[in-house]
């Protein structure tokens, strides 16, 4: 195992890095989904599992917790696997084997990781639907900007843009909280 | 439940670390004791980290931007829609390949269906796409008391869609008249000869606003498109803003960048000052207009006044404001020191200039200032503006008519018919652009053509003051006598028009002819003459005019306008043309009109732009 290669794989991750996150789909992916249709799921459970098993492998890296002992590749699958198989096992309400290669053996953390991930994707979708001014208005709130930025930057008067983003944050959580998936995300 | 505007602040700051410790605490404790409150807090708390640029969440968008490329693969026993074309194993002779499948028969009759479809072509290879042509209707008002905001809502839709190059737009004139009216959708639409028709209601009750809107398909009366809107009043800006993408999305299936970027308002006022602006804006344009009552005047400048001291950058209320300074500077007349009257130029001179300087590429503010500049007689400055006005908005009227009154003040009337023209095209029942085609035609000695348009006009509203004075003005100068003292009693203010001397020779007032002709006045002595058919006296008349005239000519300004046409096409001049004096006077005025045809663009290759 050429540790360079391996650890090269967790840099792209750490960074955000768009052709390394590209190849890891390329080769781990196919592999995943193929598990994952052998064990009673498809194709959408099977990207939801890869990307949920990237996120929990970035913030392991975040809380430097990660170091590798085996390939990446075969880490990934494992991490994975686990997500699965936790899948499974809340949706037949099953006891099912969990493998430890992961470290993680919390049931919380595994909670909180596909919880964080179903929301994440809920508010986006939501937050993408809305107009594209209400979207600019709300992605400058959201990232800190004043009300008096946003108004200069968007061309309207102070008092409009407080208005303005009321208004777009309003429908934006509107929208949220009559999806059903908010619903069940919440009960 | 849904939380006020400022509580959702409150969180806002909460959330941001923003509030100061004394406001934390209490904040902090309002969230122990409300437990919805907390909920929300927790909400907006997960919301924002959702959705800020953090690292994690990028990384999320990169990882379901790939997700959403992969796609479940075809099987291997699919086969290609095309598989077809490729020849089946073994296969070595073309035409086995060719007749071996009946779509490979394409490939042979492609070409020729080809040849075919281009020798067959119709001489049009093309049909035109009609462009979409809407009217849109008042607004009816619940609250009869309030119907200045459903028209000024319509009125603020029609101007707007006006900006819009690929569609038509009914005049506002023709499409209001239809107000109150028992006729439907579709007749309306065929009156006006229109494909769509847009119409709808306006109800304020307290603080909140309902608006609907129905738009027509004239041709089979069927509904395109129609919506219910509820809001706070104070955001009625967001329904028009809704309402316009609505339409014009409906009209063209789509609504283009471009389109959008001309029908919103990036900066609307609040409901409240637009309620004050279309207060005033109507008081002006529908009371003062006809009225010039100082208190229609004084009335509209205090709403104007109001609505800028709520929002000082609301660059519309500062160009009503110049608007009505405009109207009251065209009306009164200038007297020995009238103080107000250098007031309100003043004022008008700021509030278009603010106007100008918030919103430079506004067609109603670029067309203020061009009347502003029109009237302080600045020639070159108006055309600018009004210029860019018609540019931004060639589909209102307004637009055309700010060209018309300054090339017919120039002395270009055949221009001024013109852009008058377009104006009547767009709206038939425009007045302006009656009074326009009346003017132009009459000071182009067109007396017959002026009687026509006045007396088409009359049909249209009888007591239209405009056209009655100048359908008596034409009479008198084509010798109908008659018929000029029948139009004379229908004149109201007939003492303030400066038609004393027609009417004593229509009425064969000897004191009054006579005092006029001791008044040395070479004009008067020549309509006089005219009139009595003193042919050599009306010619010394003339002469005398003419000298005294040229005498005033070095001091002229070519600024202000040529009467050339005026004077050779006048038919009681006919006699004169072979004068020398005569000739010297037409000189003059043509090197004047000749230097403002250069100066000026024809209209005809403005409207053709």
């Amino acid at each position: 195992m050429d540790i360079a290669i391996e650890n090269s794989f967790l840099q792209g991750i750490a960074e955000n890095d768009y052709s390394v996150l590209q190849k890891i789909y390329q080769t781990s992916l196919p592999e995943v989904t193929k598990y994952i249709k052998n064990n009673s799921g498809g194709l959408d459970d099977a990207k939801d599992v890869f990307q949920e098993g990237i996120l929990a492998i970035y913030n392991k890296i975040k809380k430097e917790e990660l170091v590798l002992t085996t390939t990446f590749h075969a880490y990934l699958f494992s991490v994975c696997k686990n997500i699965w198989l936790k899948k499974l096992r809340s949706k037949n309400n099953k006891v099912l084997p969990l493998s430890t290669t992961w470290g993680l053996t919390e049931e919380n953390e595994y909670e909180e990781l596909m919880l964080k991930s179903r929301k994440w994707k809920l508010f986006n979708q939501k937050f993408s639907a809305l107009a594209e001014e209400c979207r600019k208005v709300l992605q400058m709130l959201f990232n800190g900007q004043s009300g008096k930025e946003i108004a200069s930057e968007m061309g309207y008067t102070e008092d409009y843009a407080k208005r303005k983003k009321y208004k777009c944050k309003l429908s934006l959580m509107d929208s949220i909280r009559k999806d059903p998936e908010y619903k069940s995300l919440t009960a | 439940m849904e939380f006020p505007q400022e509580i959702i602040e409150l969180i806002e700051q909460y959330v941001n670390g923003q509030l100061k410790a004394e406001s934390l605490e209490r904040f902090e404790k309002l969230i122990e004791e409300d437990i919805v409150l907390a909920s929300e807090v927790e909400f907006q708390k997960e919301m924002q980290a959702f959705l800020t640029d953090s690292p994690e969440n990028e990384l999320r968008k990169n990882l379901q931007m790939l997700s959403d490329q992969v796609v479940e693969p075809k099987k291997d026993d699919e086969k290609a829609w095309f598989w077809w074309l490729f020849p089946a194993e073994g296969t070595t002779n073309v035409l086995d390949w060719l007749l071996g499948h009946p779509a490979r028969h394409l490939v042979w009759l492609a070409p020729l269906l080809l040849v075919a479809g281009w020798w067959l072509r119709p001489s049009d290879t093309a049909l035109p796409v009609p462009v979409p042509y809407i009217a849109v209707l008042p607004f009816s008002d619940a609250q009869k008391e309030q119907a200045y905001f459903g028209d000024g809502f319509a009125e603020e839709i029609l101007l707007t869609l006006s900006k819009l190059q690929d569609l038509k737009v009914a005049g506002q004139t023709a499409s209001f008249s239809f107000k109150n009216t028992t006729s439907t959708i579709v007749e309306i639409g065929d009156q006006l000869e229109v494909t769509h028709v847009l119409k709808g209601s306006v109800s304020r009750q307290d603080k909140t606003i309902q608006v609907t809107a129905q738009l027509v398909n004239v041709e089979n009366g069927y509904q395109v498109w129609s919506d219910e809107y509820e809001e706070a009043l104070v955001d009625v800006f967001d329904i028009q803003n809704e309402l316009l993408q609505n339409v014009v999305q409906s009209l063209f299936d789509k609504l283009s960048p471009a389109q959008k970027a001309k029908i919103i308002s990036p900066t609307p006022p609040t409901g409240e000052v637009y309620d004050l602006f279309l207060r005033a804006k109507h008081i002006h344009k529908n009371l003062y207009k006809s009225s010039y009552s100082p208190t229609d005047f004084l009335d509209s400048e205090k709403l104007f006044f109001q609505a800028i001291e709520l929002n000082p950058n609301y660059a519309l209320a500062h160009a009503g404001l110049a608007d009505l300074y405009d109207s009251y500077w065209v009306q009164n007349e200038p007297k020995e020191e009238d103080a107000d009257r250098e007031k309100y130029k003043q004022r008008m001179m700021q509030a278009a200039k603010t106007a100008l300087q918030l919103a430079p590429e506004n067609a109603y503010v670029n067309q203020v200032n061009g009347y502003v500049q029109h009237h302080l007689n600045d020639p070159t400055a108006a055309y600018q503006y009004f210029l860019k006005s018609y540019e931004i908005s060639p589909n209102n009227p307004e637009s055309s008519m700010g060209l018309s009154n300054l090339y017919l003040g120039l002395g270009l009337h055949e221009d001024a018919l013109l852009f008058a023209e377009q104006a009547m095209a767009i709206d038939p029942l425009f007045r302006s652009a009656w009074a326009m085609q009346i003017y132009a035609n009459f000071y182009l000695s067109r007396w017959e053509k002026t009687v026509d348009i006045c007396e088409s006009f009359l049909e249209i509203d009888p007591n239209d003051q405009t056209a009655l004075e100048y359908l008596f003005r034409a009479y008198f100068l084509l010798n109908q006598k008659e018929k000029a003292l029948n139009v004379l009693p229908k004149i109201t203010n007939v003492e303030t028009l400066g038609l004393d001397l027609e009417i004593a020779l229509l009425q064969a007032d000897s004191s009054y002819i006579q005092n006029s002709l001791m008044e040395h006045n070479p004009n008067l002595a020549f309509a006089v003459y005219t009139y009595q058919g003193a042919k050599d006296k009306a010619a010394i008349a003339y002469q005398q005019a003419t000298n005294d005239y040229l005498k005033d000519a070095s001091s002229k300004s070519v600024k202000e306008g040529s009467y050339y046409l005026d004077h050779i096409n006048n038919p009681r001049l006919t006699e004169f043309q072979t004068q020398d004096w005569f000739q010297a006077m037409l000189a003059f005025e043509k090197r004047q009109y000749d230097f403002l045809a250069e100066s000026y663009p024809r209209a005809s290759e403005i409207l053709e732009r």
